[in-house]
């Protein structure tokens, strides 16, 4: 990884969708080559920590800052995926895996069909992603994480329709990134199994302001 | 950053192409308002060569206008939005480059079949020329402006005919000041120069203005 994220701090952080408080006061620090799952119920607030963090949404107060500071804004030092998978239907996993590759910074280009090589998905490189099963599809939206290297992943349910075999390359490569000195926020349903992933219980802080 | 931009330009272009709703769709619109308005005002070479720049220039703001709703709406709805807001390109320059994708397939074919399309109208030989020139430089002004009303419309659900509200009295300058351009090759007392340069400088002033306003309002928070 070319670049580093040393430290990452929230601190009292408050979200507001409307008038609904979703959570209040949140504070925690992560530092490279460390992660946190976020767990607790339905409407807790995990996807707008997610977005919060991702810079596509500003909390109501709080401040998050990060190491080593500099001009790069926060959501250029992350990837984020999120629910919604950002697909074109009307495009191959090659293409879109080429725009990642040609959107992201051109210092160090992996060759694409390394990349669908590694999500298991090289038979299907020419195939429209229209055409793609959910977990196929899934698959090919992790692939950004390896098409493009940043140091914060920011995962919003991972494992949504992931077969066995593509839940053990996503925890390979989860490892791999904390081993390299990343950081990895993820919020899911499912226990994700993990090593070195710290766990936020958003439904016991969430208004209560620890 | 010029990679980043060129991915971008190239994936819009793949998409509407693959899609279909790419050049033939505006053309065809283009084309159908331009056959359709002999019949209502009738064979008057004289009558239809006088309204001919007016009306390949409405034909050309309505074919515009046509799909332009969908510019950011798609990326918001499939989560590609996000994306793109935290690229390592600006989001100016990436509304820029969607701009220009979809200039590339809506404007540049437009401009070029006018005066194909003009002969329909007894479009005089003379005016052909000056007329392709005007939609050539005014299409990117009413691309721009469009842009601006969907990236503002981008996350209402059926958005499509408030952006084509909030943009169309925008679009007026451009269409005025094209429509005379045209009109003064033919005759007239200004020259073509006059209302031509005007419309050179709105294109200019919108391409920029219009970057930054539809980047400031994909900025907005969901």
């Amino acid at each position: 990884m070319s670049i580093t994220l040393d430290r990452l701090v929230a601190d009292r952080l408050t979200c507001r969708r409307g008038e609904h408080l979703v959570f209040a006061d949140l504070s925690f620090e992560l530092t490279s080559g460390s992660g946190l799952a976020l767990i607790g119920p339905n409407g807790v607030g995990k996807t707008s920590l997610l977005r919060i963090l991702a810079g596509l949404l500003r909390p109501c107060s709080g401040i998050l800052a990060w190491e080593p500071q500099n001009d790069v804004p926060l959501a250029e030092w992350s990837h984020f995926i999120g629910v919604r998978d950002g697909l074109k239907d009307s495009l191959t996993p090659a293409e879109h895996v080429a725009f990642w590759i040609g959107l992201g910074d051109s210092r160090r280009s992996p060759n694409p069909g390394a990349v669908l090589e590694a999500h298991g998905l090289a038979k299907l490189a020419l195939t429209p992603a229209g055409w793609l099963s959910t977990g196929q599809r899934r698959r090919l939206t992790l692939a950004r994480l390896t098409a493009t290297s940043r140091p914060a992943w920011l995962l919003d349910e991972p494992l949504n329709g992931l077969d066995l075999e593509a839940q053990t390359t996503l925890r390979r490569l989860a490892a791999a990134h904390l081993a390299a000195g990343g950081l990895i926020v993820a919020a899911s349903h499912q226990p994700l199994g993990w090593d070195g992933l710290a766990t936020l219980d958003l439904g016991r802080i969430s208004g209560a302001g620890v | 950053m010029t990679s980043a931009f060129m991915a971008l330009v190239r994936r819009d272009l793949a998409v509407a192409v693959r899609i279909g709703g790419g050049a033939e769709l505006g053309l065809i619109f283009f084309l159908m308002i331009v056959a359709i308005v002999p019949f209502a005002i009738g064979p008057d070479p004289g009558l239809l060569s006088r309204l001919a720049p007016a009306i390949l220039w409405i034909a050309a703001l309505l074919a515009t206008l046509l799909g332009l709703d969908r510019l950011f709406q798609a990326d918001a709805e499939d989560g590609s939005l996000d994306m793109l807001r935290m690229a390592h390109l600006p989001l100016e320059l990436t509304a820029l480059a969607k701009m220009l994708a979809h200039w590339l397939l809506s404007g540049l074919p437009l401009a070029l079949a006018a005066p194909i399309f003009g002969t329909m109208l007894s479009l005089e030989p003379a005016a052909m020329v000056p007329l392709a020139l005007t939609l050539l430089v005014g299409t990117p002004a009413l691309t721009s402006i469009g842009a601006v009303g969907a990236a503002v419309t981008a996350r209402i659900r059926r958005g499509g005919l408030l952006s084509s509200i909030l943009v169309l009295p925008l679009m007026l300058p451009t269409l005025i000041f094209g429509v005379s351009a045209a009109q003064a090759a033919i005759g007239g007392t200004i020259p073509f120069r006059t209302p031509f340069l005007v419309l050179c400088g709105i294109s200019l002033a919108a391409i920029v203005i219009g970057a930054f306003a539809c980047a400031a309002a994909l900025r907005m928070d969901d």
